[in-house]
């Protein structure tokens, strides 16, 4: 059975994003690209939330982004995408289609079907909802070396304690450090 | 000039309350399946680099409570239960364990005051409330964040929730077998011009 791993951005205070959804203070540099296209080949699907898929969608396709990042960008076009939303009518985005299932349903199939993992960017409120699930199989978070003081809590919506495996830790040149961990 | 240094047990989702379950609150007691040799062992280093501790009221009745009956082969206990303790507190009474004073006024004119004294490291544990008032007044030189491979659901948080972004500078890592990770950050402080 193929894995979900989810790929974010936390800052020290355990936000994937400010009150308004700021993520300006990520930090993308070509040691991050390095390990995102390294990612990216490792999979074959991502999965995304509403709001993150139409940050991504009205990017990645456009001449700055083949311009300023053309590695990522060929890949995230290329990849196949499965978007969770109940209001979003359509998904235009190359290779991209609206999960016709409900959420649990659609990634149980999808994690039985065969081919490579697949990843999850930022979609906090999908990445809360699949933890609660126990559908989530490995988590990377890049703690970024910024306290936000107020913004959308990673966790915020977990009640019961969930403990995890490290499994690898790696620090960027950016001041980033790469947490990797699984589902025991 | 001494630094003052914050040295923090923490959770995935920056909870810091009662790591220990001692004080036997709802989010407490997170940390004990997690500690390790290598754990001791950073904890021990850092606490013979120092030879003050400052607390605040909660940390410290906690501390006060526990150390004093505690002894162990390696003289932690003895170096905790030795070593000068500031507590910072509006409200507390009285300070009993071993070397304590209270600063109950000016407390940031006092904790800088520390710092001017010569000597080793000040440290700083637990203490939220204290480390969110000193982060704000510029006066802690270094953060050893313990980031405990588990989320707890609720609880109080280190970090201030006053919505002012902090950037911090990442100074080292350090991996535990247990799965404790531990971060370490100091401000990045801007010259004054001259």
């Amino acid at each position: 059975m193929r894995n979900v791993l989810v790929s974010e951005a936390v800052t020290l205070d355990g936000y994937f994003a400010g009150p308004n959804g700021e993520i300006d203070w990520h930090v993308v540099d070509d040691e991050f690209n390095a390990q995102a296209a390294e990612l990216l080949d490792s999979v074959d699907t991502l999965l995304f939330g509403r709001v993150t898929y139409q940050l991504m969608a009205a990017y990645w396709p456009t001449p700055a982004a083949l311009t300023d990042d053309p590695i990522i960008a060929a890949k995230m076009n290329a990849l196949q995408k499965v978007v969770f939303s109940r209001t979003l009518k359509a998904a235009d985005w190359n290779n991209s289609r609206l999960a016709s299932k409900d959420l649990h349903a659609e990634i149980t199939t999808l994690k039985q079907q065969p081919g490579k993992d697949m990843v999850i960017f930022g979609s906090g409120s999908l990445v809360s909802q699949l933890t609660t699930m126990g559908l989530l199989d490995e988590y990377r978070l890049f703690i970024h070396p910024v306290v936000l003081g107020a913004g959308k809590p990673l966790w915020g919506n977990l009640q019961d304690r969930l403990g995890l495996k490290l499994i690898g830790t790696r620090a960027f040149g950016s001041g980033n450090v790469l947490l990797t961990y699984r589902r025991p | 000039m001494r630094r003052i240094i914050a040295t923090e047990y923490l959770t995935l989702d920056g909870v810091m309350e009662d790591p220990g379950g001692g004080e036997a609150t709802r989010y407490g007691g997170w940390s004990p399946g997690f500690f390790s040799e290598e754990a001791s062992k950073f904890k021990f280093d850092e606490l013979f680099a120092s030879d003050a501790l400052l607390l605040g009221r909660i940390t410290y009745q906690g501390f006060a409570q526990a150390w004093p009956t505690m002894k162990d082969e390696q003289g932690f206990a003895d170096r905790m239960n030795g070593l000068p303790k500031f507590v910072v507190s509006s409200t507390l009474q009285k300070a009993g364990w071993n070397n304590s004073t209270v600063i109950r006024s000016n407390i940031w004119k006092e904790v800088a005051k520390l710092k001017q004294q010569a000597g080793q490291d000040i440290l700083i544990a637990g203490s939220g409330q204290l480390v969110r008032g000193l982060m704000a007044e510029d006066l802690i030189d270094e953060y050893r964040l313990m980031v405990h491979p588990i989320t707890v659901g609720g609880g109080k948080r280190l970090f201030p929730e006053a919505g002012t972004r902090t950037v911090l500078r990442l100074t080292g890592t350090q991996v535990f077998q247990a799965g404790i990770v531990v971060l370490s950050y100091e401000p990045v402080r801007t010259p004054k011009p001259a």
